[in-house]
């Protein structure tokens, strides 16, 4: 039985194109990813942020300090819930907290917006909570302060 | 051009370092599942927020989870040993590998898609054939895919640099001025000399750096290939690897890289004039 590893020379040469062309695809196009992953940017920024999230209650914004928060469930009987609870990622999970920005502030935002929704989604017990926003203070390379303010989608509230 | 490419593709040599090669690719797979393990026991990445490049369903359950990190750490022990299915299971790792990255791209590092990249390019290399726990092999075989693990690095050497070129902030020095303005503290409390990073925090060391480093890069990703500065490109990238490694976080970077390193080593000539291969000083078993 021929060994499945040891590939004949029109294979070889196959595959070697076609693991070029799959390697260049990717770096070149690691701009469209804001996270530029496959793209081997070593080290891309040397960029800090902070967040405070917010809570949309009866259309206005209401702080919840460091991530943690009380809310009514569909009993009515009041609750705590934390970002932590749901988001573990080292850069993500530290509302209040200046941290490194691993791979760039885009790649970090666009984790942040994907977080928002995610605990939107996910905090079914919370039946206050419109939407969640996070106040973003970003230092890209050094420079800065610039603010960005990331929503998540609206939760679907039961009336 | 097609006669470089025949050349390339029927091109056989001395393997005995790809055996090398694998032993120390088995043991950062090894220590990549040793941590996807010790990850696990804080928690499941799939019952908190993450974010899955391949659709929801195709992310695995706990259990499914639990039994995947076990054969990574099954099947680096067959790596390392190199005694049954050695390639099979290089291969193997790096299928899983990638399958959890595209189960999550938080967990995404490039040194982790490298490591699997590399893996599976030498599992199609015959490096099983020396170090290990088994009688020796033949110790000559095609050398094509262990052209394409060299290949593979300048690729990922060619694209650093080409982003940090493309990148005016590189360029300038003001990422690795920032930088170390961020970290000196941390530098100097694990032993760098203050005055040192007094002096690498100024501007205009950093822009000298930076273009050092961006050079270094562009350099390493031909420097390799060549003759006749191949020895001079391994020791320069080696020590420039092992300054990264001493100063910033990188995972098991370095020693992907330094392993890596090894697919060129028999394609050198020292000063006698003979090939590094005829010392077979490597080989065991």
């Amino acid at each position: 039985m021929p060994y499945v590893l040891a590939l004949g020379p029109r294979a070889r040469v196959l595959f070697a194109a076609g693991w070029v062309v799959l390697q260049a695809g990717l770096v070149l196009t690691a701009s469209c990813r804001p996270d530029g992953i496959f793209g081997f940017r070593m080290f891309p920024e040397a960029s800090t942020l902070e967040f405070e999230l917010d809570r949309v209650v009866g259309g206005a914004a209401v702080p919840a300090p460091r991530g943690e928060w009380s809310a009514r469930d569909a009993t009515g009987q009041l609750r705590h819930f934390s970002w932590r609870d749901r988001v573990t990622d080292p850069v993500l999970s530290s509302p209040g907290t200046r941290v490194f920005a691993s791979y760039g502030v885009d790649a970090q935002l666009a984790r942040l917006q994907r977080a928002l929704d995610d605990v939107a989604r996910h905090e079914a017990e919370d039946t206050e909570t419109e939407r969640f926003v996070a106040r973003v203070v970003v230092w890209r390379n050094g420079r800065g302060p610039d603010t960005v303010v990331l929503e998540s989608a609206p939760r679907g509230l039961q009336p | 051009m097609i006669a470089a490419l025949r050349r390339w593709r029927d091109e056989e040599g001395d393997v005995a370092m790809l055996g090398l090669a694998r032993v120390a690719f088995g043991l950062l797979l090894g220590w990549n599942a040793v941590r996807a393990a010790r990850e696990l026991a804080r928690g499941y990445f799939g019952d908190v927020f993450h974010w899955p490049l391949v659709p929801e369903v195709l992310v695995p359950s706990r259990a499914v989870y639990t039994i995947v990190v076990a054969a990574q750490l099954v099947l680096a022990l067959l790596v390392v040993a190199g005694r049954w299915r050695a390639r099979e299971a290089l291969f193997a790792s790096a299928v899983l590998g990638t399958y959890v990255l595209l189960c999550d791209r938080l967990q995404f590092h490039h040194n982790r898609w490298a490591l699997f990249c590399q893996a599976l390019l030498l599992s199609l290399a015959p490096c099983d054939r020396s170090f290990r726990l088994a009688p020796r092999l033949p110790g000559v075989g095609p050398l094509w895919a262990a052209r394409l693990v060299g290949l593979q690095l300048s690729i990922i050497y060619a694209a650093s640099a080409g982003s940090k070129l493309l990148d005016p902030d590189w360029r300038s020095g003001v990422v690795l001025l920032e930088r170390f303005h961020l970290y000196a503290s941390q530098a100097i409390a694990a032993g760098v000399p203050e005055h040192l990073m007094n002096v690498l925090s100024q501007p205009a060391a950093a822009s000298v750096l930076a273009k050092g480093a961006i050079a270094t890069e562009l350099f390493l990703a031909v420097g390799l290939w060549s003759t006749r500065t191949r020895v001079f490109a391994l020791c320069w990238g080696t020590c420039f690897h092992l300054i990264i490694e001493a100063t910033s976080r990188v995972e098991g970077f370095t020693w992907l890289v330094l392993a890596s390193y090894l697919v060129f080593v028999p394609r050198m000539r020292w000063p006698s004039g003979g090939a590094a291969t005829r010392h077979h000083w490597w080989s065991v078993s």
